[in-house]
């Protein structure tokens, strides 16, 4: 399941990037932040972490558990107070004001509703504090309602919905006071696999109709590669990365990201020049590198990047011999080994190619390594 | 049964109301702070007969055992809170006296009591109401069924039939318990007496916090003998209790129900008026209700349940002798029989 | 002091202060407040005290020497022990086999047994020892089962206090047998293990720590016990009665506070032992347990059954003995009926005033202490300014468990009646006794509240906030309602002890607000047996009607609130 979401990732990428590349990227910066630490005692969870946030944008914080999104989401709603730096929000310095101060709308990944008010209840109850009149307020839920598709719910109450219209609740209630700035905690993080998907659309169609600005937390890749505009990628409390989703994909800038965003071989090596790697003895040519002759680094090249051959090619090609295969429709996920220097490699291949080859355990293979693919990563310190 | 309940009930919103109206009309009137260790069932009647006479004062009153009382105001010396002491043994009044804590005043009519029941001095410190004697309670049919003959005198209850069969009061918390013992140092001499009371010792089943509950052990058949007061032991004789009183035959100790004015009152003429009432020949009927002796001579008549010579049979009691003394004599019986388990 | 000084200095300098997080403050310091001057204070002034001399000048331990000098004293500290040894094995041991009854087998009438159970809970523990002297005094109606022992002692004591703590074992040990997990079961019974075996090596580590925790309930509160030993005690000296001896009999208040610090340490260490068990149950079973269901065996079921008849027939007994008692003219000599004892003549005339008076201190107690600690654990567990003040009042919520009532109320009297306190006025009044026993019963409420708050969604409070609603409103239309069932249980719970409590405010109760409890114990020591019973019996029925509202109201709101709560 897990590896047929990461490679599936390719094909979202690629439908997903034209669009991205039209949105105009001058808008005016809606939150930035400066220098941002916060401390827990001995354990540093952000490490002074620098962001802008354009307006109307939609951003994911991504990364693994204990990375610090969450908490830099937190502190952006002054839900937890940073040790050290700025928080601006349209340029106003909201570092030290509590919540109730900022702009902002939140939803939970456990939707926090609150479970003794009807539907209408919790959404009109940012809305009860703005001094509007009562018919306001219930013209207000009903069109935030029909927004989240259960008009006509208003009298119930949340235990009698499902987990999905939940947090669409989570969501109204949110958006009803208009804030200028939307966060996402995890939204649909508690929400079976089905649901997630097609939430996952809603939201994003939410925050396009209405354009406001989103940050979102989320552990899970495919939902950044497929709703985000950019996507930061945060690993021990600092940003490793900052781009759309294609750029995070394509050009990750170091080994964390290749290796947390997709499916990536990562193969040690020795640098050789400024475009070749030694991979054992073997001379690799790669894509241009900083690091310095004789450097101990990492080869990063994706599954699907790898030329399969079952048998010898004209060009040079690294003999493997195949340990395992898996189907996954519609690739097959090939795993072999380097014979060079017993080194796991994993290549997938296209359904077409997969047919007209014979690739069964046990079986040598041959593997090309485009050198446009051969990005080369120090290896990762922390 | 029904009906019972009825009239209870109708008491209980009677008592409701008229503790509204008791209320009601505090707001309106002084009020005083009497402490005292009357019996608690005649509190309310004292009270009472006061206010038909000076319904503008209302009386707060504060019981307890004598010796806690005593020790309350020896504690509170220094921040008074009561106004008066209305009940109260002479020996304790002695003892407050001598830490300057009363105020002495001579009451209206003062002239009127047996001086043996007014403090010596000019004014006196302290005016007497009543005598208060020891007396024993012996349960006839508990006495019978176990084969305990009844005393006729305090040696007979160290004789070996009454083992754990007698009950006495506390010395320390209670005024009767320590009349008691403070006469036996009289009757006997110290030396015979603490000889006496370790022969006693041996047979206490147990020692009380109050003067009446040996009485009242006695009279519902938990003791066969109970070292207690004539008032509780007539009383409880009176209501059927089926306890012969004895008046041990060596002699009676007693100790004197006394009323002062605390030095610091705020309520100074408040407590005056109610001094000169306590001295009053209606007040001292209504003592003589309860106890054969009372301050004013002519007024006792005889009671239920008490011997004519009641008086006679009375020691003749030192009073500065029981007061000056009330500390080391507490202090040694508390060495001696505080913590009765070791000593069995 | 320096503690909140410190705890204010962080934020202060990086918080801006809105007018919210300044009413926070101010809620935290005035919680805090209410624990220097309800606890810490009072314990401070009684710790000083037992290292004075009468005239107030230091003496350093001379005190503590005397004491320990002095055999009659000293001796209480072995009978103490002795007592609430013995009362935990029995007490432990019995509870456990009618909790395993109840959990474990399918005996009939499990739940009459439970609500029987519950009804020492309402009775002070002085009404257990004045029915024992009926049934086993000597003129009891059941006196030769002794064999010729007298009740008045050790015997009694430990009998009247297995009556009143069993309640509390009980529970502990339901809950605990409740949680186990059927798989160990069916995995014990695949591998063919035998029933004994399978008790010893699933049942009893399953529970091993409730076992634990139960026995330090148990001690603790037999150590600290005041009422049952203060009637049926005889002469046989506990230091809870040596407490009440020394300072209302004698006056001797430093050998009061002696004898209080000395009652303090057991009762803090057991305190301190229980925190470290209860730390390290909690995740013992995982979210994924099945729970047990027993099967129908009849010779199992029935003899448990049979115990727990025992034991229910024995709780009835000493309440119906109670009732009798007030209802007989005079015992044994005179058996007709009569509800003169009712009038209460031993209290001087209007004795039902302390009855009265008791509903107003345990209504108080209830309506104020519910508010206050609720409130107080809400600001503990939700709210995010302040950390360290936070964690000073949770410490100081926890801590009044460790303090025997005794102790708790001399501590007052040093502080209270201290002429140079400003405070003073407090004395002899209601209000002090209210503050008292709000104190007294805290942690458990707190610890309820905390649990009740843990179960919501850690986010409403961020909710509120983001949507700009002032934390108070949050807190009235969502927590309040949301936590009412506990709410109503804290509230009952504060009631019933208000009104059956005695140890602690036995010596702050003035003129005026004499509580129908210490009535009780007047009426018993100046001999007003019946009396006293009645009034016992005026308590028990109190508590009863209050928690039958309390049922009653807790199924309306449920069921309204149907609704929403179900998922």
């Amino acid at each position: 399941m897990h590896s047929l979401q990461q490679s599936s990732v390719a094909a979202l990428v690629s439908s997903a990037a034209n669009p991205i590349e039209n949105r105009k990227k001058s808008a005016d910066i809606c939150l930035k932040i400066e220098a941002l630490c916060k401390e827990f005692g001995d354990f540093t969870a952000l490490k002074s972490i620098d962001l802008e946030i354009h307006e109307g944008e939609f951003v994911c914080f991504l990364g693994p558990s204990g990375c610090g999104k969450t908490t830099l989401l937190r502190a952006i709603a002054g839900l937890e107070m940073q040790t050290r730096g700025k928080v601006f929000q349209k340029s106003k310095d909201i570092s030290n004001l509590p919540p109730q101060k900022r702009d902002f709308g939140i939803v939970f990944q456990s939707y926090a509703l609150f479970p003794n008010l009807t539907l209408e209840d919790n959404i009109a109850y940012g809305l009860k504090n703005q001094g509007l009149c009562k018919s306001a307020i219930r013209t207000r839920v009903q069109e935030l309602l029909t927004l989240i598709g259960l008009e006509g719910s208003e009298r119930k109450y949340p235990a009698q919905l499902s987990g999905g219209q939940q947090q669409r609740v989570a969501l109204a209630r949110a958006l009803a006071t208009e804030p200028g700035l939307l966060l996402l905690d995890e939204p649909l993080s508690a929400l079976d696999a089905r649901v997630r998907l097609h939430l996952r659309q809603q939201i994003k169609q939410l925050q396009q109709t209405l354009g406001v600005t989103t940050v979102m937390v989320t552990h899970d890749q495919e939902e950044a590669l497929t709703m985000a505009d950019r996507i930061v990628v945060m690993n021990h409390g600092v940003i490793e990365q900052i781009g759309t989703p294609e750029e995070i994909y394509r050009q990750p800038v170091n080994a964390f990201v290749a290796g947390f965003v997709g499916t990536m071989n990562l193969i040690p090596i020795e640098v050789e020049s400024s475009a070749s790697v030694l991979l054992g003895k073997e001379s690799l040519p790669c894509l241009p590198h900083e690091l310095n002759k004789g450097d101990q680094a990492s080869l990063a090249i994706r599954p699907e990047e790898i030329e399969l051959f079952d048998v010898m090619p004209n060009e040079a090609a690294l003999e493997a011999r195949v340990t395992h295969t898996e189907y996954l429709g519609a690739f097959l996920r090939v795993t072999c080994d380097l014979l060079l220097l017993n080194q796991e490699i994993t290549v997938d291949l296209q359904h077409i190619d997969a047919e007209r080859m014979i690739v069964a355990q046990g079986r040598e293979v041959f593997l090309k390594l485009p050198q446009r693919y051969c990005r080369v990563f120090a290896e990762q310190v922390h | 049964m029904k009906n019972t309940l009825i009239h209870t009930l109708k008491k209980a919103t009677l008592a409701l109301s008229v503790a509204t109206a008791l209320t009601a009309q505090a707001l309106s009137a002084t009020e005083l702070t009497v402490y005292t260790a009357v019996e608690s069932d005649d509190l309310q009647k004292y009270a009472q007969r006061f206010n038909q006479a000076h319904p503008d004062i209302s009386v707060r009153w504060v019981r307890d055992s004598t010796g806690v009382m005593t020790a309350r105001l020896l504690a509170e010396k220094e921040n008074p809170r009561a106004d008066v002491i209305w009940g109260l043994a002479a020996t304790s009044l002695l003892m407050l006296d001598a830490e300057d804590m009363l105020h002495p005043y001579a009451p209206v009519g003062v002239e009127n009591l047996d001086p043996k029941f007014v403090d010596q001095n000019t004014p006196p410190a302290w005016v007497g109401m009543d005598a208060w004697v020891a007396a024993i309670c012996y349960n006839t049919i508990e006495g019978e069924k176990q084969g305990v003959p009844m005393p006729t005198s305090w040696e007979d209850l160290t004789r070996p039939e009454y083992q754990g069969h007698v009950i006495m009061p506390n010395p320390s918390s209670s005024g009767t318990g320590y009349l008691d013992v403070a006469s036996w140092i009289q009757l006997f001499g110290e030396e015979k007496a603490w000889e006496y009371m370790d022969g006693l010792h041996n047979n206490i089943s147990r020692y009380t916090h109050s003067g009446s509950a040996p009485c009242n052990l006695a009279a519902s058949g938990e003791a066969v003998v109970g070292v207690s007061f004539a008032f509780r032991a007539a009383r409880l004789k009176s209501q059927g209790a089926p306890i012969e009183i004895v008046f041990p035959s060596e002699g009676l100790g007693w100790d004197m129900e006394a009323a002062a004015i605390v030095k610091g009152t705020q309520n100074l003429e408040a407590a005056q008026t109610l001094m000169d009432w306590i001295v009053s020949r209606e007040a001292n009927e209504m003592y003589n209700e309860g106890y054969a002796v009372v301050a004013m001579p002519g007024v006792a008549k005889p009671i239920e349940n008490y011997p004519l010579d009641i008086v006679e049979r009375m020691i003749d009691n030192d009073f500065s002798f029981a007061a000056v003394n009330r500390d080391r004599i507490l202090q040694e019986w508390q060495r001696r029989y505080d913590g009765k388990t070791e000593a069995r | 002091m320096s503690v909140s000084l410190s705890a204010l200095k962080v934020p202060a300098l990086r918080y801006r202060f809105s007018s919210e997080t300044l009413l926070k403050l101010l809620f935290l310091l005035a919680a805090l407040a209410l624990m220097l001057i309800g606890l810490a204070l009072p314990l401070y002034t009684m710790l000083l005290k037992s290292l004075q001399n009468g005239a107030g000048d230091f003496i350093g331990l001379a005190n503590y020497r005397h004491y320990f000098s002095t055999p009659a004293l000293a001796n209480s500290i072995f009978n103490s022990f002795y007592i609430a040894i013995l009362t935990m094995v029995l007490v432990v041991s019995l509870a456990f086999m009618c909790a395993y009854g109840i959990t474990r087998t399918c005996m009939p009438g499990k739940r009459f047994f439970r609500v029987l159970t519950l009804l020492p809970i309402l009775a002070p523990s002085l009404l257990p020892a004045i029915s024992l002297v009926y049934i086993f005094g000597n003129q009891g109606y059941l006196k030769e089962l002794l064999g010729g022992a007298s009740i008045y002692g050790p015997i009694g004591i430990v009998i009247g206090m297995c009556f009143w703590i069993f309640p509390h074992a009980l529970m502990i040990l339901v809950t605990a047998l409740s949680n186990s997990d059927a798989r160990l079961y069916e995995a014990a019974k695949a591998m063919k293990t035998s029933a004994f075996r399978t008790f010893m090596t699933v049942t009893l580590p399953g529970v091993r720590y409730g076992l634990m925790s139960c026995s330090f309930v148990v001690f603790t509160l037999a150590i600290t016990d005041f009422g049952v030993p203060k009637v049926i005690g005889g002469q046989y000296n506990l230091l809870a009665t040596d407490i009440y001896k020394q300072v209302v009999g004698q006056q001797n208040f430093q050998m009061g506070a002696v004898v209080s610090v000395i009652l303090l340490l057991p009762a803090v260490f057991t305190f301190i032992a229980d925190r470290w068990v209860q730390r390290r149950q909690t995740s013992q079973l995982s979210a994924r347990a099945v729970p047990y269901q027993p099967e129908p065996s009849r010779v199992r079921d029935w003899t448990f059954a049979l115990l727990c008849y025992a034991v229910a027939g024995f709780i009835l007994l000493i309440i119906g003995t109670a009732v009798y008692a007030s209802l007989i003219q005079f015992w044994p000599y005179n058996l007709s009926f009569t509800l003169q004892h009712y009038r209460f003549d031993g209290l001087g005339g209007n004795g039902w005033e302390s009855w009265f008076n008791s509903l107003k201190m345990a209504g108080g107690v209830a309506l104020i202490g519910t508010l206050v600690i609720f409130t107080n654990a809400w600001l503990v567990e939700k709210s995010k300014e302040f950390p360290v003040l936070r964690q000073s009042v949770h410490l100081f919520s926890i801590l009044p468990m460790a303090v025997p009532g005794m102790v708790l109320g001399l501590a007052y009297i040093f502080f209270f009646n201290h002429p140079s306190n400003p405070l003073n006025f407090l004395y002899g009044t209601l209000a002090i006794l209210i503050l008292n026993t709000l104190i007294h019963f805290y942690t458990v409420c707190h610890l309820t509240s905390m649990t009740a708050l843990k179960q919501l969604d850690p986010e409403f409070e961020s909710v509120g906030a983001s949507l700009k609603v002032p934390f108070w409103r949050t807190y009235t239309r969502v927590t309040l309602p949301v936590s009412l069932p506990a709410v109503l249980d804290i509230s009952v719970y504060l009631f019933v002890n208000a009104m059956t409590t005695v140890s602690a405010v036995v010596f702050l109760y003035g003129p005026d607000t004499r509580l129908a409890s210490v009535s009780v114990l007047h009426l018993d020591e100046a001999g007003y047996f019946a009396s006293a019973a009645a009034m016992a019996v005026l308590i028990l029925l109190t508590s009863m009607a209050v928690k039958v509202m309390h049922a009653g109201v807790t199924f309306l709101l449920l069921r309204k609130a149907q609704s929403w709560r179900q998922r």
